[in-house]
């Protein structure tokens, strides 16, 4: 029976909806246009975790967050999906620390109650940089796997599967202490029930302070210098002429006007000459290799 | 600034469009800036294919070539690079934003305790500060970050964004062969490497998808077009009729009520291109369409549209592509 815990580093999305605004501080989307969500990412994170505990591989999950009230809705959704603690270490919602400063804090709460072995996600989809669970792994001292689609743990030793592109896995083993990026794609996080969901929002949450660590001795490597709206890029439409039948005013005002109308070249031929055009094209994109002469 | 380091990646002997981008966006800096710009290849048996980068407009194209090299080793990249680092003392890197370049990035920059511009869509400069523009929730913010400290800064930048401008400089810069270093205190150990099963291949994750429409006439034509998604290296898609024919699962889907698919290249084998299927797949850098009808709408999305029976072209497309596989190295 194993007494191993695995952390779990939980970080809830920023939606931002309708017109963007920026709130006061000018280091985040104004209240009135964003709200929080259970990240994809974090929930996959902690599914992996869950699986652990499930093959015997861990005894508990235990779910840990930095940040300010507003993300104990997350950690009580962590809470009804099968976590077995969640903490919050207390932060201002005006701090807006770097991924460094954010390890650091989550690191010393980590390390003060023996932690091992830490899942976090490879990344928020509100595009956090990433580095979180690398940062975290150098403030432990431990090992930093990324990109894993599989984790286990076998003989005390830390196995995974790691995505890389085109489809291929790298297998990576480690020993503990250790910190898992969990890829978005590597499991589907379980239903939680409205219920179950009800009945974790009643209990108290556990928020802990940053104790001896003030928030202006933490280490920062980056600065934001401006939040603004994204660039907005104008449609590619209008509106049809006179012209034309009903069918293609009507696919022009949906964008799917016929290709040789936009002035597109549609081959046709025989099957070798078009044959050639494709293996051209394949070529010329170093898809394929041409013949040697 | 007086020195911009590039980190290019390569796959099956070529190099990843990314690579280019990325020495664009090093060039402009480094005329903007008056610095010098040094490309760095790891790999094995890559001392070939650096040559293509000396006529890139840069300094010098650095080589570490090693059989070790042959896939990613997050000990060996780290070592070898910090030790790139430490003899040119670069003012910024650039790196790929894909599985090697961001996890590298992220090793450097802890190690190193040096900022990270994650996802960049730009570098700019404030005076001598660096600055990186980057989007963030979901594209609709972007944000300007720099570094505190004058250190060296590290930036990775999402393939496809910057995009691939011709060398206006032209150059014939030396390549260097560099050693292989291992970092002395590697944690994690490199046990295999598990190659892509083209019949288990994820349509989100594959390079090359070839799409099975109805246009394709009988049950027997799929095969054709497993046959040419497999010496592509790339994935099987379809519409949702295959589907609902039995002709291919579920999970092959590609569109409104399937997957959202953005390869490098997408095949459309007898697909009419009908909305719902498009939506799916309209983020593909490139679109080949083939069908009967010179009026399907697919060929409004295709950069190359062939007009034809599909299931005449396969055959002769498969076997002239075999004969293309068989001959490389």
């Amino acid at each position: 029976m194993t007494d191993l815990d695995v952390f779990v580093c939980i970080k809830p999305a920023l939606l931002v909806e309708g017109a963007v605004r920026i709130a006061g501080s000018g280091a985040s989307p104004d209240p009135s246009c964003s709200r929080f969500l259970v990240d994809p990412g974090n929930a996959c994170a902690l599914e992996a975790a869950l699986v652990l505990r499930e093959c015997g591989q861990v005894a508990r999950v235990v779910c840990v967050s930095a940040g300010p009230q507003a993300y104990d809705a997350t950690l009580a959704w962590c809470r009804a999906a099968g976590a077995d603690q969640v903490l919050r270490v207390d932060v201002p919602a005006d701090l807006n620390l770097d991924a460094c400063a954010t390890a650091a804090l989550l690191a010393d709460t980590i390390r003060g109650l023996g932690g091992k072995l830490v899942l976090t996600a490879q990344r928020s989809i509100d595009e956090s940089n990433g580095l979180i669970a690398a940062a975290l792994a150098a403030a432990l001292d431990g090992a930093y796997l990324s990109n894993a689609v599989e984790v286990q743990i076998l003989e005390g030793e830390l196995r995974i599967s790691r995505r890389v592109e085109r489809g291929h896995r790298q297998l990576w083993s480690a020993g503990l202490p250790a910190v898992v990026a969990v890829e978005h794609s590597a499991t589907k996080p379980r239903y939680v029930s409205v219920a179950s969901l009800a009945l974790a929002r009643l209990s108290t949450m556990e928020v802990l302070t940053t104790g001896e660590m003030k928030f202006d001795q933490l280490p920062r490597l980056t600065e934001l210098n401006r939040l603004a709206p994204g660039r907005v890029r104008a449609r590619q439409s209008g509106m049809p002429g006179a012209g034309g039948s009903a069918a293609e005013r009507m696919q022009a005002m949906m964008g799917i006007s016929s290709a040789q109308a936009d002035g597109k070249v549609v081959f046709s031929g025989e099957v070798d000459e078009l044959t050639e055009r494709a293996l051209t094209f394949l070529e010329e994109r170093g898809l394929l290799r041409p013949l040697p002469d | 600034m007086s020195h911009i380091l590039v980190l290019t990646e390569h796959h099956g002997g070529e190099f990843a469009e990314v690579s280019f981008e990325l020495l664009t966006e090093a060039r402009r800096i480094g005329r903007s800036q008056k610095s010098d710009v040094t490309a760095m290849v790891l790999g094995a048996g890559v001392t070939g294919m650096a040559a293509e980068l000396t006529g890139h407009g840069i300094h010098q194209v650095l080589v570490a070539d090693d059989v070790r090299l042959t896939h990613y080793d997050p000990n060996l990249w780290l070592g070898t690079v910090s030790a790139v680092c430490k003899q040119l003392e670069p003012d910024l890197i650039l790196l790929p934003a894909t599985t090697t370049g961001e996890d590298l990035a992220a090793r450097l920059a802890v190690t190193k305790k040096w900022p990270l511009f994650s996802r960049s869509t730009k570098i700019t400069f404030k005076g001598d500060q660096i600055q990186a523009a980057r989007p963030v929730y979901a594209g609709k913010l972007q944000e300007t970050i720099s570094s505190i400290s004058g250190t060296t800064c590290l930036a990775t930048i999402l393939p496809g964004v910057i995009g691939v401008r011709p060398v206006d400089t032209g150059g014939d810069a030396p390549v260097v062969a560099i050693e292989v270093v291992a970092e002395a205190d590697g944690r994690v150990a490199v046990t295999g490497f598990v190659a892509a099963d083209p019949d288990n291949l994820d349509l989100a994750e594959a390079d090359v998808i070839v799409a099975a429409g109805r246009g394709l006439g009988q049950v027997e034509n799929v095969s054709l077009v497993k046959e040419l998604a497999a010496l592509l290296g790339g994935a099987v898609g379809s519409t949702r009729v295959v589907v609902d024919l039995g002709w291919l699962g579920k999970e092959t889907q590609v569109g409104q009520t399937g997957a959202t698919v953005k390869p490098r290249l997408y095949i459309a084998c007898g697909i009419s291109g009908a909305t719902q299927h498009t939506i799916g797949m309209k983020e593909s850098s490139a679109v080949i369409a083939i069908n009967t009808d010179p009026s399907a709408p697919i060929f409004n999305l295709a950069d190359l549209s062939l007009n034809c029976d599909v299931a005449q072209l396969l055959p002769v497309l498969i076997d002239q592509c075999r004969k293309r596989v068989e001959h490389a190295p």
